[in-house]
């Protein structure tokens, strides 16, 4: 069942000086098994977005329909999103606390009803998908860590609770390029398992190498929803949100702009190097 | 409460008399006025109050709504005050005594001047800081902390301190903010009705806090190590420069109602 979100506004501090608008009615769908990728220009309400997917802010006015009830409604368990819908916070490191990593990353699994083992099941392959020996990590304490390890047993801790959606907000700043591929590769095989991933980004390149689509947000509005190939095409109207588009799709388009013949539908590598391949090879056979 | 609404309290940038005027007058004002507040004690005197409120919340332009925002909050704060008093006021001649408990009219006079008291102190204190902006309210107190000196206190520092954790506070709340929300979206449950669940469930918010804002310190405090900062004493500052006439004014105002309520 998917995600439903209809006419969706928000409005800080309403009925004050300060009154900021923060979301203009954003309608979309969200089906499971995507994977999403969230853009805009700072301050464009990506983050009141995710927030208000994950129940954690009460909209001003639309709705969020999650597998078929609507997350604000008065009868509504919260508790049951919470166990549906994880989020990755921006530096999820800040939210540990416990004494050791293996009861940090249990927290979430609290109040799931699961048995003592099937708890430490859970905790053993969180952490083994995060990349961590469990026997070697799981009585450590979280605070010795360092920082690219926190950030992974942050999101152990999320993903512990096998969320069937997965909200993360830039979870890949500040990470050195081997961990963030390990990540990416992390959350491609999630989603290849059934996971629906909404992913928040500044960075074009991993958006275009890994999201099959794109919010693109500005001033609180949905201004754009498509695949990257789509939205990416237009570079000049990406610029003028303050956004940039992929390194593989802009050097597509310097190159067409030099007078090369490459489609312009390129916003990964792995499509790039063929098609300058192809280009070349084909110049030659000219020759 | 979602932090990322604001505070009561917090400064809102107006154009009313009260925004011009000196922070160091305000300030002084402010300690002028609630040195009145704690003098009145009779009707005429708190009548004087009463209008001086009025008086100040139509000159600052601010809706009334939310100058008085932080006493309906703490409405139960001042009904536990009032009773405390009334029944724990040791009287000549309680109406009704039982045990350490009586209730006598003296009780019931002290329990309301010390909750009126309390309760305009909190007006006056939303008032000040809802038409000084924070930073100018640190320079004030800086600059009222100078005599200080003479006692060897380090006062630079003092008012360093003050205004280093002044500045903190937004950056902190938002952190607070991010990370119960981060918890909620983990499964915590800070609404729990049951007290000591609510208390436990506190931690995951309480340990990140601490950690962040020793790790804060200690950034900032390397930060300013590595830019020269040798203690406050050999800073030079912005000049301040000397206060207008009508802060003057104002602050000549606040010790005239002072005197009143002396005198009433």
């Amino acid at each position: 069942m998917p995600i439903e979100v209809k006419n969706l506004s928000f409005t800080y501090s309403a009925g004050t000086p300060f009154e900021t608008s923060a979301l203009k009615n954003i309608s979309l769908e969200i089906k499971n098994g995507e994977f999403i990728g969230v853009m805009g220009h700072t301050g464009c309400g990506k983050s009141t977005l995710i927030r208000a997917l994950a129940g954690l802010l009460r909209p001003s006015e639309g709705s969020i329909v999650v597998d078929g009830s609507d997350i604000n409604g008065r009868r509504y368990d919260r508790s049951k999103l919470r166990r549906k819908l994880g989020v990755v916070f921006q530096y999820p490191e800040c939210q540990l606390f416990e004494t050791t990593v293996e009861k940090d990353v249990a927290f979430g699994l609290k109040h799931s009803g699961l048995n003592k083992d099937e708890v430490t099941e859970r905790v053993r392959w969180a952490l083994e998908i995060c990349g961590f020996d469990f026997e070697k990590i799981a009585k450590a304490s979280p605070m010795g860590l360092s920082g690219g390890e926190k950030r992974r047993v942050a999101i152990a801790g999320v993903l512990a609770v096998k969320p069937e959606y997965l909200i993360l907000d830039e979870p890949i700043a500040g990470l050195d390029p081997l961990g963030r591929e390990a990540f990416l590769e992390l959350i491609t095989g999630l989603n290849a398992d059934g996971m629906t991933i909404i992913m928040v980004s500044h960075n074009a390149d991993c958006i275009g190498e890994y999201a099959r689509r794109v919010l693109l947000l500005n001033g609180g509005e949905l201004v754009g929803d498509g695949s990257p190939q789509e939205l990416f095409s237009d570079v000049e109207r990406m610029r003028s949100l303050h956004l940039g588009v992929s390194r593989s799709r802009e050097i597509a388009w310097l190159l067409k702009k030099g007078g090369m013949d490459i489609p312009q539908d390129i916003c990964s590598y792995d499509r790039l190097l063929p098609a300058v391949l192809a280009h070349l090879r084909g110049g030659d056979e000219h020759d | 409460m979602s932090m990322t609404e604001r505070m009561t309290g917090q400064f809102i940038p107006g154009a009313s008399l009260l925004h011009s005027l000196d922070a160091r007058a305000k300030l002084f004002g402010f300690i002028l006025l609630t040195a009145a507040v704690i003098l009145a004690d009779t009707v005429a005197g708190y009548a004087l109050i009463i209008a001086l409120m009025l008086l100040l919340t139509a000159v600052s332009k601010l809706p009334v709504s939310t100058v008085v925002g932080s006493v309906r909050r703490m409405f139960w704060f001042f009904v536990i005050i009032f009773i405390m008093n009334c029944l724990f006021y040791s009287a000549e001649d309680p109406i009704w005594s039982w045990w350490i408990i009586s209730l006598s009219k003296a009780g019931a006079v002290q329990g309301f001047n010390v909750m009126f008291r309390i309760l305009i102190i909190l007006v006056l204190s939303n008032i000040f800081t809802l038409v000084t902006p924070p930073l100018e309210i640190t320079s004030a107190i800086q600059s009222m902390l100078k005599p200080l000196k003479l006692l060897r206190l380090p006062a630079d520092d003092i008012a360093m301190i003050i205004s280093v954790a002044i500045q903190f506070i937004p950056t902190l709340l938002q952190e607070a903010d991010t990370i119960k929300m981060a918890q909620i979206a983990r499964g915590a449950r800070f609404e729990s009705r049951k007290l000591h669940e609510r208390a436990a469930a506190m931690l995951p918010l309480i340990v990140p806090m601490f950690l962040s804002a020793f790790k804060r310190a200690d950034e900032l405090a390397t930060a300013m190590e590595a830019r020269g900062y040798r203690g406050a004493k050999h800073r030079s500052g912005k000049k301040a420069a000397p206060m207008p006439a009508g802060s003057y004014a104002s602050i000549l105002f606040c010790a005239a109602v002072c005197a009143a309520e002396i005198i009433i």
